[in-house]
């Protein structure tokens, strides 16, 4: 008796099985589920991630990760378009995943993604968050002697502090909010950003800044002592420490984004690339990344063991805490294409 | 098979059937631009007249918007520098190769080609260096009394550069113009009681003009989307047009919007062209240009 119900159940499991794995055929070229697509930023940063992240990910589960990349919305877009969509993880900015969220992104499925080990604001339908980053004030100590900079206001004073400065390629992490804050705005009052106020505060160091096109542009100049200040993104400050560049922090106001998880529409793999992001999020592959990459864990109770020179540009410790701002990925993902356009034209012009 | 059989039932009548051969030879390469040319551009001219809404909506508003014009005109502009930078330095260069023995001649191809046959991704990386704060080209002109003259991130930077890579695209045809030129006819013009020079100006030149027209137009053409170089040398203060391209697309998603700026490029490279060929005949506006691209 027991016997026959256990054939009957394993032989509707198995037809149940062969119709979903038929359902999933199509439209979709892929049709493994123990393998997923991974895509972020690209090398250095994704060989971090996958050291921290996907080997012990593959070793647990068995299943294999793929890497591709590097992240590009139009790409997802366009996939999700054809209905050709390859990529089944992607690492992005928390706006992009508030922006697109149901358009172009899956939904999360927060039966396997646990949302507590998350701070409350910062999840959303479509994309947890996966580290930190901070925009870091940093000076040429060389150049800046006898007269350094001590306020976020001081990167926007060429009469006092001449000279020239670089800011990171992307608008959305935290240059017009280091603007406002430099302008003497509240960090309570600071979204809606004050779109003319951050211009105005933007156009007297536009002519001595260089607009970097890469992350990896500005780490460089950093390191050939071709600019005398920076607002930089925690990993890249680390990066051009390490390989000499004179520069310093200023810990006076630093705004702190964060990079989201998501699934791209219609993924080949959508059950693992749950199961991955739930993983990623756990403490030891968070602190993991955090040392490899020079990031800061979402789950600030997460103390990474950082070198010396990490330990430099960590605006997470105690005594600089107070300087941290964070940026509202909620605002940015409604704003995004606006400010874009704005601040491409501000430049061009 | 096929091929076969048209060869050779084609053979011997060559004179009175030419068109209905090329037709056969034309066709793999007339397939290959309809998949993979004619129809992406297609999509491309029709996204930009139904995303978002149907209409000439993303046109309007590139005049608009503070911005496309700008870069419009300012990529014409230095895709006109350019090509007529290119012009001046090629010509004498061209000039020399028809007038040296064989082997000289042979070396001075070479040196045109070699930056050709080199990376475009390297050569630009080395002008990045040289074109940098404190980098050779800042040292020089410091030594010959213009101070702090950084060309990284400028218009200036972009133009250098663009003139290096584009020189064969206008030495080529320039020679291929020149070589074609009866020296005799100089003589002729000597004999007729001309000086050297207005022989030159007047026989010689009007004679490589076409050299000139089909250089001219292919550099200026191919200067018009050139994205590398402007990208890596330039600056977001003065992007070119395939920048603001770039963008929309990567950071707006603005396929509709970013599709109209490409037609509209597309639109004054047909321009051009067709301006061209009405001073040098429609084969003379890319003819005897080299192939690569």
């Amino acid at each position: 008796m027991r016997r026959n119900i256990g054939i009957k159940t394993r032989a509707a499991a198995a037809g149940l099985a062969v119709t979903m794995v038929a359902a999933c055929g199509i439209g979709n070229p892929s049709k493994k589920s123990d393998a997923l697509t991974f895509v972020s930023t690209g090398s250095p940063f994704q060989d971090y991630q996958n050291k921290a992240w996907a080997e012990p990910f593959t070793a647990q589960t068995g299943v294999k990760v793929r890497n591709d990349g590097p992240t590009d919305e139009a790409r997802i877009k366009t996939m999700v378009e054809a209905r050709k969509v390859s990529w089944d993880v992607v690492d992005t900015s928390a706006a992009a995943a508030e922006q697109y969220c149901g358009k172009y992104l899956e939904k999360l499925d927060f039966s396997v993604i646990d949302k507590n080990v998350f701070p409350p604001d910062t999840v959303g339908d479509c994309g947890v968050p996966a580290y930190n980053y901070s925009l870091i004030f940093m000076y040429d100590k060389q150049k800046y002697k006898d007269n350094p900079p001590t306020k976020i206001g001081d990167f926007f004073d060429v009469q006092k502090y001449p000279g020239r400065r670089i800011v990171p390629p992307e608008i959305a992490v935290g240059l017009l909010e280091a603007a406002l804050l430099g302008d003497g705005v509240q960090e309570k009052q600071l979204y809606p950003l004050d779109l003319n106020r951050a211009f105005r505060k933007l156009d007297p160091i536009k002519k001595s800044t260089t607009f970097a096109k890469t992350y990896g542009q500005q780490q460089q100049m950093m390191v050939d002592r071709q600019v005398d200040m920076s607002l930089v993104l925690s990993a890249r400050a680390y990066q051009s420490l390490k390989a000499g560049a004179p520069f310093e922090p200023v810990f006076d106001k630093t705004v702190v984004n964060w990079d989201d998880l998501v699934v791209p529409k219609g993924a080949p793999n959508k059950e693992q690339a749950m199961k991955f992001i739930a993983f990623a999020s756990r403490n030891d592959p968070s602190a993991k990344l955090a040392e490899l990459a020079s990031v800061q864990p979402i789950n600030e109770s997460i103390v990474p063991k950082y070198d010396p020179i990490q330990q430099r540009v960590n605006p997470f410790t105690p005594d600089r805490k107070q300087s941290i701002v964070r940026s509202n990925s909620q605002w940015w993902g409604k704003n995004f294409d606006e400010v874009t356009k704005r601040y491409t034209t501000w430049l061009a012009g | 098979m096929t091929t076969t059989t048209i060869k050779a039932r084609s053979q011997g009548r060559e004179a009175t059937r030419p068109r209905g051969r090329a037709a056969w030879f034309v066709l793999p390469a007339t397939a290959l631009l309809l998949v993979f040319f004619f129809y992406p551009i297609a999509t491309i001219v029709w996204r930009s007249l139904t995303e978002p809404d149907a209409g000439f909506g993303n046109y309007t508003a590139l005049l608009h918007d503070g911005l496309s014009v700008k870069v419009l005109v300012r990529t014409l502009v230095t895709a006109l520098i350019v090509a007529a930078t290119t012009l001046v330095i090629a010509y004498p260069y061209a000039y020399a190769m028809t007038k040296v023995r064989p082997r000289t001649r042979a070396v001075l191809t070479v040196i045109v080609l070699l930056p050709f046959w080199t990376s475009l991704m390297a050569r630009n990386f080395a002008w990045y260096m040289l074109e940098q704060r404190g980098g050779p080209i800042e040292r020089f002109l410091g030594l010959i009394g213009f101070d702090g003259v950084v060309l990284l991130g400028t218009v200036a930077g972009v133009t250098v550069a663009m003139v290096q890579v584009m020189l064969p695209f206008m030495v080529l045809p320039l020679y291929s113009a020149m070589e074609q030129i009866d020296p005799r006819l100089l003589d002729a013009a000597g004999s007729l009681g001309a000086p050297r020079w207005r022989a030159f100006g007047r026989v010689y030149v009007p004679l490589s003009v076409p050299g000139m027209l089909s250089g001219f137009s292919l550099v200026f053409i191919m200067t018009l989307g050139f994205y590398i170089t402007p990208a890596l040398l330039g600056s977001p203060q003065n992007s070119l047009i395939s920048q603001v391209i770039s963008e929309r697309v990567s950071k707006l998603l603005d396929f509709g919007g970013a599709g109209a700026l490409g037609t509209v490029l597309l639109g004054v490279t047909l321009l051009v062209l067709f301006i061209v060929s009405r001073f040098g005949g429609p084969a003379r506006a890319l003819g005897g240009a080299v192939t690569h691209d």
